[in-house]
């Protein structure tokens, strides 16, 4: 815990400094997208949600887990678990969120 | 059996009392009794550490792989989870709807006929129509040949393959499940429906899927048959919902859970009435046993001894 608590902590200030662009450029995209395309609110969520300190936290870790394996030629090492970590810290908070966006 | 034998031949039971003297079984010295306390610990305890450590190298043998398992749905606030919340049937329409135009081209529903869905998602005119557009096979008629006739109420689920091996041989190997009652098949049900319909993802590095497979982290396994079914504006609703992917998902999973469970709101409805009638029956029930009881249980014995 005390290993994740620091992580955590060290990703802060980077996180805040890439957070206001990202969410710039997000609202951009939105607003092109709506003239075209729908948006589904389960992407605009997943993307926030993915944004969360708790869902940066196992991102990073997928990320250098898919450049670890990425950069060996020849590896069984696989990025399963680190893709599930993710996913289910992303689902818990996509869960509350989504229903009140969909009819 | 010695103890036996010694009765036998002895016919009573005193020689029961000396069967050392009188009866030697040819034993071989394989009992602890016999040895000293400090090796009887040395060898337990040799016994306990051989035994711990081979259990131990056979679970570090076997590697534990994420893989090996799937990735379990969050628990999504459906508006009919609550214990006393009814389906939302205008929810129930639209799935139907998507079940008819999307998922109806490989999956049948053969548990469910069209007379299913009047008074729950549509009314029976509509329905009606609904039916004669699916063609039904019928017969034998008087010269014994089978014909096909537009489809009654009473018609099931118009099949997209004949049988199993069809449906195989259609789809690449993979038999689409019947989903009359997919929802109360699979664990985590209507969470895991939607976060398997929702859930398409590119794998991750090292992970190879194999062709005419799609990486799903929600299927047993990772690797589905089925690709992504369902995305923003697969169809129109015809009451002008925007039909976004988690919206279609959503839908269909509602229709799916009626469909499992058919007497879902009369279930809830029924327990209700049930609770609310308990308590008022309960209490009177318990009134009236303290009641009738209240004589036998205050009434004193005395023991009058005779004079």
């Amino acid at each position: 815990m005390g290993f994740e608590k620091k992580m955590i902590q060290y990703d802060d200030p980077d996180e805040e400094e890439e957070d206001a662009p990202a969410e710039e450029e997000e609202e951009e995209e939105e607003e092109e997208e709506e003239e075209e395309d729908m948006v589904d609110p389960l992407e605009t969520i997943r993307t926030k949600c993915g944004e969360t300190e708790h869902c940066m936290h196992y991102k990073e870790l997928l990320e250098t887990c898919e450049s670890r394996v990425g950069s060996k030629s020849n590896t069984r090492e696989e990025c399963t678990e680190e893709l599930f970590d993710f996913l289910h810290a992303r689902d818990h908070c996509v869960a509350h969120k989504l229903f009140h966006k969909v009819k | 059996m010695a103890a036996l034998r010694v009765v036998v031949l002895s016919g009573s039971g005193r020689a029961l009392l000396n069967t050392s003297k009188s009866v030697k079984t040819p034993v071989a010295n394989m009992s602890f009794a016999s040895l000293p306390r400090s090796r009887k610990v040395a060898l337990s305890t040799l016994g306990v550490v051989a035994a711990g450590g081979a259990g131990l190298a056979l679970m570090l043998h076997q590697s534990v792989k994420a893989s090996d398992l799937e990735l379990h749905p969050p628990n999504y606030p459906w508006s009919h989870a609550g214990p006393l919340s009814s389906l939302d049937h205008a929810s129930v329409r639209r799935g139907y709807q998507v079940y008819k135009q999307v998922c109806s081209a490989c999956h049948s529903m053969e548990y469910l006929a069209f007379r299913n869905l009047v008074g729950v998602s549509h009314t029976e005119a509509e329905v009606k129509t609904m039916a004669e557009e699916a063609e039904v096979v019928d017969g034998p008629d008087e010269s014994g040949e089978m014909f096909t006739r537009p489809g009654k109420l009473s018609d099931y689920f118009p099949k997209p393959y004949p049988n199993p091996e069809a449906a195989r041989a259609a789809n690449n190997g993979a038999l689409p499940p019947d989903l009359s009652y997919i929802i109360n098949a699979r664990h985590g049900g209507e969470d895991y429906v939607f976060s398997l319909l929702t859930g398409y993802c590119e794998p991750p590095a090292g992970v190879a899927v194999r062709e005419g497979l799609h990486y799903n982290p929600y299927f047993v396994g990772q690797a589905i048959g089925m690709s992504a079914p369902i995305y923003n504006e697969v169809l129109e609703f015809e009451d002008g919902t925007p039909a976004s992917m988690s919206q279609v998902a959503k839908d269909v999973c509602t229709f799916l859970k009626w469909a499992g469970e058919p007497a879902h709101d009369q279930r809830k409805r029924m327990g209700l009435k049930l609770l609310m009638g308990a308590g008022i029956v309960v209490p009177l029930l318990y009134y009236m046993k303290r009641h009738r009881w209240s004589v036998l249980k205050s009434r004193k014995i005395a023991y009058r001894p005779p004079k």
